[in-house]
């Protein structure tokens, strides 16, 4: 094991696949990485591989669109959307052409690409850059949907992806390039779909968090552990597919369950996870389930207004607070 | 071009029997766009349709008893009638997928023909669109992208709005679309076997020597523009015979059928060439029972599974790791 930063991990991922397969190149609008502190190095990686790496014109729709056609032919795309909020620019493209080509054409098509785009709430970016698109995703048949929370969930996950012979949905956080963590040496190291990790482990109320909400969620716990208060924080990794058994185990045990997202309360990732509990864990529960999320709102500019909606620490401690009442 | 209408004949019929379900927009009257065009592209090349695809992939070489077979939902259709009439497929012909959605077919096209660019196995694609596509924003997204990177791609827009499409574009010619994106565009007479087919092969040239895309914008006529619900043209039945006696023309399209229908045309162009009255009847005779048995088979394919519904919305697990 060795310590590595996230954005040292994802250029590393990146390499490491340019050479090993000529069917992959990477589509990255001007803005990959651009608003992380990672800008440089990827211009860097830019600079190597000029022909594997594609700046397209901004036409989100296009080059998903060429992106796809060529994930039909034989090659192994990387988009960037970029901000995910851009993906919207994008959504035919998505949902009615990528997701479903190999359903529509009966086995016959494979659609191998990777969609990245930078989810959530990075500080400022205000109602039309903050969006968690993940439970649009989600509710759409066809794509597998990742989010690494930590630089070594991240490089695990990114190789079974690689070799997925169907559309992945890498969700990403601007966040998390700012951040390290331990990191196998193992060359080749995955992490299969559909396999989630305890991030922290606890008797008193299972928290399930996704992507930047984890750290979000431990930093609570640890706060929690004060009072005595034992929160187990469980990570699915994937929501598609999502590692069910984790979540109903855990439930098993503690009694009590917590979602914490950073996308708006309805249909949310919260919303589902709770249904599918309630539905098969029911006879766990010994208090109803919670969800902290962003309210049915956009999420404004001003720092006063965009924290009052963000799921925070405080807002999630209160959460398990009443929940162990 | 016979299969082609003797095929949507059939499917007009069966329109009228209500044994198609949903819509199935017919391509009769545009048959001289697509066998010249599409004669050019080899077995390995990329075919992008939409919804108006018959004569598009007949024309590739697809069965017609596999392409009724999906239009009727069989579970003996190229797309195990999960597709339908809009997404009649086949990836071994070069047809990965069918999309019905306007101006989503041109970007898949370029990728394609970015692919076989970047993996330099020879291939092109060509990309059939209709008049609408130059409306949605894509087509130019798509057409700048193609343009830049210099991809080997063929863009046909059959325009068969004639008189009856209100104008819902500034721009007085589909070709002066394209002019910002400095590639070549030509206007042709769709019903003109001679001149799409020498169009259609400089474009395919161009794009086989690396020169990047073009586009041919072939006129057509409206005599079937129809969708589920719009105006479908009361089924009849060509007689051949017509090309040499005008009394045989239809009688509710008498005057398309003389003057406008390009495979009458081209039967009395290849008359004038020395192929005998008796040669087109035979031909005729020969596709009719090609159909007939096509039909057959479709009608006789049985349906598929209920539960099979939940299978293959990803590659099997074996494949994945």
């Amino acid at each position: 094991m060795r310590e590595s930063s996230y954005s040292d991990a994802l250029i590393q991922c990146f390499e490491r696949v340019l050479l090993k397969d000529d069917r992959v190149f990477i589509l990255g609008g001007s803005l990959f990485f651009g608003v992380t502190p990672t800008a440089e190095l990827f211009r860097k990686l830019v600079d190597k591989y000029p022909k594997r790496i594609l700046r397209p014109p901004t036409s989100e729709f296009g080059f998903c669109a060429l992106a796809v056609g060529a994930a039909m032919s034989g090659m192994r795309p990387i988009v960037d959307i970029g901000t995910a909020s851009f993906v919207f620019n994008a959504w035919p493209v998505v949902i009615n052409e990528a997701s479903n080509a190999h359903y529509l054409n009966n086995g016959q098509t494979k659609v191998p690409i990777i969609f990245h785009m930078m989810h959530g709430i990075r500080g400022g970016a205000g109602v039309q850059h903050s969006h968690s698109p993940q439970s649009m995703l989600w509710n759409t048949p066809g794509l597998e949907i990742m989010l690494p929370s930590s630089p070594a969930d991240l490089i695990g996950l990114f190789q079974t992806a690689l070799n997925r012979e169907n559309p992945v949905v890498f969700i990403d956080h601007a966040k998390l390039f700012g951040t390290s963590g331990q990191v196998p040496d193992e060359v080749g190291y995955s992490i299969p779909f559909g396999k989630g990790e305890i991030k922290r482990e606890g008797r008193d109320v299972t928290m399930v968090a996704t992507s930047l909400m984890v750290q979000t969620a431990i930093r609570a716990a640890t706060k929690l552990s004060a009072e005595g208060i034992e929160v187990e924080v469980v990570d699915p990794r994937t929501i598609v597919p999502l590692d069910k058994e984790i979540i109903l185990n855990s439930v098993a045990k503690t009694g009590r369950l917590i979602v914490a997202d950073e996308g708006q309360r309805s249909c949310g990732i919260a919303s589902e996870i709770s249904a599918i509990v309630a539905e098969e864990g029911f006879k766990s529960l010994k208090s109803g389930i919670k969800r902290v999320t962003i309210p049915d709102i956009p999420v404004a500019f001003s720092k006063p207004l965009e924290e009052y909606v963000s799921p925070s620490e405080d807002r999630i401690i209160a959460a398990v607070r009443s929940a162990v009442k | 071009m016979l299969l082609i209408r003797r095929f949507e004949e059939a499917a007009s019929r069966l329109l009228d029997e209500k044994k198609i379900v949903g819509g199935h927009p017919l391509y009769i009257g545009q048959e001289a766009t697509a066998v010249p065009a599409i004669s050019q592209l080899g077995v390995d090349d990329y075919l992008f349709s939409a919804h108006r695809n018959v004569g598009h992939l007949l024309s590739k070489g697809f069965a017609p008893g596999k392409v009724m077979a999906e239009v009727l939902g069989r579970s003996t259709g190229y797309n195990g009638g999960r597709g339908g009439s809009y997404h009649v497929s086949s990836a071994m012909l070069g047809v990965p997928t069918t999309s019905a959605i306007v101006g989503a077919n041109i970007g898949l096209a370029g990728g394609a023909a970015y692919a076989a660019k970047s993996l330099g196995n020879g291939r092109i694609a060509m990309c059939m669109i209709g008049d609408s596509v130059p409306e949605e924003g894509s087509f130019y997204e798509s057409v700048n992208i193609a343009s830049l990177l210099v991809l080997p791609v063929v863009y046909i827009c059959e325009n068969n709005s004639g008189s009856i499409k209100t104008p819902t574009l500034v721009a007085s010619e589909i070709i002066d679309t394209v002019k910002p994106f400095k590639i070549p565009a030509v206007a042709v007479d769709g019903s003109s076997i001679g001149e799409v087919y020498r169009e259609a092969k400089l474009a395919v040239e161009r794009a086989r020597r690396g020169d990047g895309p073009s586009l041919i914008e072939a006129r057509t006529t409206v005599l079937t523009k129809g969708e589920t619900g719009g105006y479908r043209p009361p089924s009849f039945e060509t007689d051949v015979r017509a090309a040499w006696d005008d009394s045989l023309a239809p009688a509710a399209f008498r005057d398309w059928s003389l003057h406008q229908d390009g495979l009458v045309r081209f039967i009395r162009e290849v008359l004038g060439s020395g192929v005998s009255k008796d040669e087109i009847i035979n031909i005729d005779r020969q596709v009719q029972h090609e159909m007939q048995d096509a039909l057959q088979f479709a009608m006789d394919s049985p349906w598929p599974k209920p539960e099979s519904s939940l299978e293959g919305l990803y590659p099997s697990s074996a494949s994945q790791r």
